[in-house]
């Protein structure tokens, strides 16, 4: 995780110009195009709810089964015995040894038990026969959770420092002669065609195509989603592909240099503007209240319904 | 701002060729191979025994250098017994065929590259959209673990996805190449409305949105039977299907199939002195 507890120093961001952040990984970047308060309030200065995000502990358990489950059977375990591995991690994940109860979540849709069956289910799918073969690297170890950083090639004007992109990539597969990027994706609604062009474009997805040439030597032709529908009653899986041509690569590569400019721009001047058309997206941005408030007031209410937390994409997984 | 007069239409044919099953639709490319352009096919079909036999026979019209332009790579799955049904045991062909777009490797490993670095000297033909479609679909179903499977709602959608997208590629300014999709006809009506002839794909959203990406849509059609059977080529929409071409004022509305698409090729460059000036010709 790149998530660290507040007070840690946070090594993405520069020295010499404080608020300008040169570790720069998709959900940071992701955030300043949102918004740039937004990223102000959740990047530079680490602003988030009290109780972390159902969804986020959800995503991370998701994602923490199927790491597990390929590094399971890269060491040679069957379908049968990675799936009861995984379980029993997921199992003591979500079991909060301090007050000797499971994770308490209220959200009916993702909460422990659903976890558990969306895992299952979605192993016995595309675990087992799973066209998408993780590929092994040269270690012997599977080519999951791979972390990445690498110059991008732009530089501060004000620093002369350079620009550094960095993430993570879940998984890396082959199908046929060709490599693809499987990801994980969750959603409350039913999957339909739609759902899988809303990864086009997307930032998260064309820096993580960038990365895996650049950094990595594979030409990924497409990104492969695995959606998982998860309702009260079942979990559904599909998969999708997301295509990313060489030409969109390159758009938005030259377009990266527009936002680094402009986040510079905003660290400069100390100041990141509110985007008042983004407020009202995905359910409503988790600070609309705060910006609501005159400007006066909204430290207070930070302080009061917040906690900080730092975000440095510096800090790989397996730190 | 462009000046019209560099319009890569004139050097470059994007060409959709429909025509029922047997009415010369492969055998036309002959004339292509004899007129001097490289003709690099991706046949899906499994049926260039009537190019071949074409272009191998002594007395062939198109003349004895045409066989060696053709490159080819016939790109099918096997398939096994599942139930009482046969299926792929793997789809592979939507992966390969667009693995040889990016960088085509010739039967004795030679590399042709991609078709970004094809020249106006060169065909790309794909042998069929029919079967291209249904590569894309059972790769989308395989993908999903599913493939032998009936097809979800979504699987259809991202397969249409997949060829549309590809189509887009290949209509491309960035492929300098000439490219002919061979297809078959789907007669498809709508609701309370008339039936119309269009490129046999996916479903039924896709097949009118297809010609979109062709300057070029071409008909092969025989009419008569036995001694009287006579196979032509159509540039001006016939019945319910919409045909187009590129230069009204020089295409005539009718071909011979045997040389038909040379023919085409030339009177779509002709006073622009633009074409790729094949350097043989049918003798």
């Amino acid at each position: 995780m790149s998530e660290l507890p507040a007070g840690t120093p946070n090594t993405s961001f520069s020295q010499i110009l404080p608020g300008l952040q040169l570790g720069v990984d998709s959900t940071s970047l992701g955030a300043f195009k949102t918004c740039p308060r937004y990223y102000q309030l959740s990047i530079v200065e680490g602003w988030q709810p009290r109780d972390q995000s159902v969804h986020l502990t959800f995503g991370i358990h998701l994602h923490k089964a199927r790491e597990s489950y390929e590094r399971a059977k890269a060491e040679g375990q069957g379908h049968d015995d990675a799936l009861d591995l995984v379980l029993d991690e997921a199992l003591r994940g979500t079991w909060d040894r301090a007050l000797k109860r499971p994770w308490a979540s209220d959200h009916k849709l993702k909460n422990r038990d659903t976890l558990l069956r969306t895992i299952v289910w979605y192993l016995d799918q595309f675990g087992q026969n799973d066209p998408f073969e993780t590929v092994i690297l040269s270690n012997g170890k599977p080519a999951v959770e791979l972390s990445f950083k690498f110059d991008s090639g732009y530089k501060s004007e004000a620093t002369g420092e350079s620009f550094v992109l960095c993430g993570h990539l879940d998984r890396l597969a082959k199908y046929g002669d060709n490599y693809y990027i499987p990801d994980i994706k969750t959603t409350g609604s039913t999957m339909n065609g739609f759902f899988f062009d809303g990864f086009s474009p997307d930032n998260q997805f064309s820096l993580y195509t960038f990365a895996s040439k650049v950094v990595f030597n594979f030409d990924v032709r497409s990104l492969v989603v695995d959606g998982i529908q998860i309702a009260v009653g079942f979990s559904r899986c599909e998969r999708g592909l997301v295509q990313r041509p060489p030409a969109v690569i390159a758009e938005w590569y030259q377009e990266l240099g527009h936002w680094l400019a402009q986040m510079e721009l905003c660290a400069e001047r100390e100041h990141w503007p509110m985007n008042d058309k983004a407020c009202g997206n995905y359910g409503g941005c988790r600070f609309r209240k705060v910006c609501s408030k005159p400007p006066g007031q909204r430290k207070a209410h930070l302080e009061s319904e917040f906690t900080k937390r730092v975000w440095d994409p510096f800090v790989s997984r397996e730190a | 701002m462009a000046k019209l007069a560099a319009h890569q239409s004139a050097v470059t044919t994007k060409m959709l060729f429909i025509g029922d099953s047997g009415a010369g639709k492969t055998g036309a490319l002959a004339s292509l191979a004899g007129a001097g352009y490289n003709l690099r096919i991706l046949d899906l079909d499994a049926g260039l025994d009537v190019l071949a036999n074409l272009l191998r026979d002594p007395k062939s019209p198109y003349g004895p250098e045409a066989l060696s332009r053709v490159d080819y790579e016939t790109i099918t799955d096997k398939m096994k017994v599942s139930g009482k049904r046969l299926i792929p045991g793997k789809a592979t062909v939507w992966e390969r065929t667009i693995g040889m777009l990016e960088n085509w490797k010739g039967a004795e490993g030679e590399t042709l590259g991609g078709i970004t670095s094809w020249t106006p000297q060169d065909v790309l033909v794909i042998d069929s959209l029919t079967l291209l479609s249904t590569a894309a679909l059972n790769f989308v179903l395989a993908m999903n673990s599913r493939l032998g499977q009936q097809p979800h709602q979504s699987d259809w959608y991202q397969g249409q996805q997949l060829i549309e997208g590809l189509l887009q590629t290949l209509y491309d300014d960035n492929v300098k190449c000439n490219v002919i999709i061979i297809s078959h006809i789907a007669y498809i009506g709508e609701e309370n409305g008339p039936v119309h002839g269009y490129p046999n794909t996916l479903g039924k959203a896709l097949p009118p949105k297809v010609g979109r990406y062709f300057n070029s849509i071409l008909m092969a059609r025989t009419s008569g039977t036995g001694s009287n059977q006579k196979r032509k080529i159509f540039a001006n929409s016939v019945g319910t299907v919409e045909l187009k071409n590129t230069s009204p004022l020089k295409v005539k509305s009718e071909y011979p199939l045997e040389t038909g698409l040379a023919d085409y090729f030339k009177d779509v460059r002709s006073g622009i002195g633009a074409g790729p000036g094949p350097e043989a010709g049918m003798q």
